[in-house]
Order: structure tokens, then sequence, then C-alpha cells
């Protein structure tokens, strides 16, 4: 375990492959698996470690407050002036699906295949959410996977979208009109998608109201030094305690099993999905788009939640294709619907997996 | 085909012990998820594009 946390340390340090949760989440695996492991437990009395675990990752309490953090930082202006995006958001999504079916063909249990397919989201604190609910004995290899995942995106993408698209459909232009979105439309917005979401998957309030929250904060206008709070000193205090406390998690026991090496695998496999859902996506839309409308179909992979990574990916990828190709504001609106489509996504399978569960026994 | 048709007839039939005859597989509970997760996503964020879409046609009527 030593040697795991180090190298999460190296690549913190040396690949900056996300630093502020790598970095934390190594130097917690080392500490939790030194002799007698006095930060988890020791004579009976819980080390700090495990009073931070059960205070914030046993209540939920440390990804429902990354959310804020999150909400405070989106913009949804790209999407509100092309809300056609929103729909990549929701097919990007399709990773979570696919790895979940591949899980049990594994030999996993649903509630274990959902949290796993869940690294699908490349959305982190989604997947410590319902990892927590419904596997809470796989949360340290889910987190670590969705994490490093996530910092393996430009590396993840590229390959997997110039294998589904011809060079001619990576060179689409998109046009785009420079117009500005009422502002009571970005006040009400997170309001109604808290409301809407709250009657479709109840269970996803939590997830859903928190990231809201924080949108509401940033785009009311009248709590600038509160959004600003959100987006520095809160993200960066809680991704620091979330962190390591998830590190502390990775004890060797729990850790080296068969099982995280396949959950490592699975990670990818639905990175490599999502992102082949947005693409696909896009190309069949563009079957019903007269010529001059189509959409490039790199903008489909755009759809997972790891913002605003993957949105500059692809602007990058379509601008080396050719030179003064923009997409980015495209782009960047799909980005911020995967952000969406993640939570919902996650909702959904908070909301559906009891429920098959309850039918496939009657 | 005959043989799925039936696998679904039966479910809910009991054995003398009161077991099920026939319990969902895993996988197939798994497929119920994915039908029903994507068909939640795109339905749920479908709603969010209308209501940008009106809010939109609102915006532009009342400039």
């Amino acid at each position: 375990m030593y040697g795991i946390g180090g190298v999460l340390i190296w690549l913190a340090i040396n690949k900056e492959y996300e630093p502020m949760l790598l970095l934390p989440i190594g130097f917690g695996a080392i500490l939790v698996n030194l002799p007698l492991s006095v930060v988890w437990e020791h004579a009976g009395a819980d080390g700090f470690l495990k009073i931070l675990y059960n205070m914030g990752i046993a209540t939920e309490i440390f990804p429902l407050l990354i959310f804020i953090a999150v909400g405070a930082m989106i913009d949804f202006g790209p999407l509100f002036k092309n809300p056609m995006m929103i729909f990549f958001g929701a097919a990007a999504q399709f990773g979570i699906f696919a790895t979940m079916i591949i899980a049990t063909m594994l030999g996993f249990d649903l509630k274990e295949a959902a949290s796993i397919g869940i690294i699908g989201a490349a959305d982190g604190p989604t997947s410590i959410f319902v990892a927590n609910i419904f596997a809470p004995h796989l949360l340290a290899p889910i987190s670590v996977a969705a994490y490093s995942y996530m910092s393996l995106v430009p590396l993840i993408q590229p390959p997997v979208i110039k294998a589904l698209t011809t060079s001619s459909e990576r060179k689409i232009h998109m046009a785009y009109h420079e117009s500005n979105s009422p502002k009571w439309l970005k006040v009400l917005f997170p309001i109604l998608v808290t409301m809407i979401s709250g009657f479709v998957a109840p269970i996803s309030v939590p997830l859903i109201g928190s990231l809201m929250f924080g949108n509401l904060i940033r785009e009311s206008g009248v709590l600038e030094r509160l959004s600003q709070t959100a987006q520095n000193e809160l993200a960066y205090l809680v991704t620091l305690l979330l962190g390591i406390t998830i590190g502390a998690s990775m004890t060797a026991v729990n850790f080296l099993t068969w099982k995280t090496f396949l959950i490592m695998g699975m990670g990818l496999v639905a990175f490599i999905f999502d992102t082949a859902g947005g693409v696909l996506f896009a190309k069949f839309v563009n079957l019903f788009l007269p010529k001059d409308k189509k959409i490039n179909p790199m903008i489909g992979a755009c759809g997972i939640s790891a913002f605003p990574m993957s949105g500059r990916i692809i602007q990058k990828m379509a601008n080396e294709e050719e030179k003064g190709n923009i997409i980015l504001m495209h782009a960047i609106g799909s980005n911020v619907s995967g952000q969406l489509g993640s939570v919902i996504a996650g909702g959904m399978v908070l909301a559906l997996v009891p429920l098959i569960f309850i039918m496939a026994t009657i | 085909m005959e043989n799925i048709i039936q696998y679904f007839k039966s479910m809910g039939e009991r054995n003398a012990d009161g077991s099920l005859v026939h319990t969902l597989g895993t996988t197939v509970q798994a497929l119920g998820v994915t039908a029903g997760g994507l068909i939640g996503v795109f339905a749920t964020l479908g709603v969010f594009f209308l209501m940008i879409r009106l809010a939109n046609l609102i915006s532009k009527k009342t400039k």
C-alpha cells in the first residue's frame, strides 16, 4: 500500500493528475497502513481519520459540500444559448449503464455493479455518494478509479473519438450566435431543475439540490462573497479533507483484492463507453439535420461530467484537425450538461436499483 | 423466444416451499436499471430543454 500511495503522490506531483485529490488520497493510504493504524483506531478510540470518515463520508456531507462548490463554479450560459447540447449530457452517461451490465456479468451483485458503473459519471462526488449507499466496502477503489480516470480524460477521449469519427466529421464547423441569456432564466433554472428532479427521482435531491444551491448563490448576483467562498475556500477545504479521508479507507485488507483490479479496469471501460455514447449519439442526430446545421460529433464526447477539461480537449482536437475551427462554446455547453446528466443519472440509479430489487423478488 | 416468454410468465410463481420458481438474474436486473435509467435521464434533461427553449422564446418576445 505504501507503493500505491507513493504512485498516487507521484502522479499528483510529477504528472499533475488531479493533484488536489490524488496527493491527499496517496498520503492517507500511507498513513492508515502504518503499524497499529493509529490514525484510524487505536486502543478502542477512533483516530482522527476515522472521525473524519464517520463525519464526512459515512454521512455523505463531504460530497454534498463539494457539490455546492461545483454548482457555484458552473455557468449554464453556453447551454442556454444552445439548449440542444443538453441531450449530449444524457447520451454520454451510457458508460454508467454499460459498465453496470458488464460488472454483473463479472459476478458483482446489482448494488456493487451500480456503484462501479457510476464511475462513468466522471463525477467524483456522485461516485462517492452512490458507492457509500450501495457498496461502502468498495468506496476506496471506486473513488480512486473515478478521480484517476477523470485526470486521464485527455489521454482516454482522443483515441476513442478518432476511432469513431472521420477527419471530415471532426472538421465540421458550428455557428455560434452571441446572445445574453435573461437573468431571470439563470436564477429560475437552478430552482426549477431542483424541483423537477425532486419529483422525478426524490432520492436525487441531496445531490442535485446541493449543486443547484451553489449555482443559485452564483447567479443570484447578490451573494458574490458567498459564491467566491464556495468556489474557493469551501472547495479547497472539503477537497483536502475528502481526499485524505478516502485515502484512509485504503487499508491493505480492503484494497489489495482482485475486486480492486476489476474495478480499475471497469472504470476505464466506463469512460470509453461514455465517450463513445456521446459521439455516436451526435452522429445519429446528424442523420436528421440539414447539411449546414450538422453537429461536430466530437461535441458528444463532452457530455461527460469532467468539466471543463473535456470541453477544452475537444476544442484542441478541433483546432488540430483544422486551424481556426472554434467549437469551444458548444463543447462547454455540452460539458455543463454532463454535470447535470451525471447527477440525474446518479439519482436514477439510486431510485431504480432498490425498485428492481423489489420487483425481482415479487 | 418461447423460453423467454415462459420465463416472464412464471415470474412470481412460487414452489411448494415458498421459494420463487424464477428470480430475475442480476444481469437482467441491470438491463432493467439501464433501460429505466437512460429513459429517465433523457426525459428529465428533455424537460430542462423545453424549459430553456420556452424561456428563450419568452425572452425574445419581451425584447
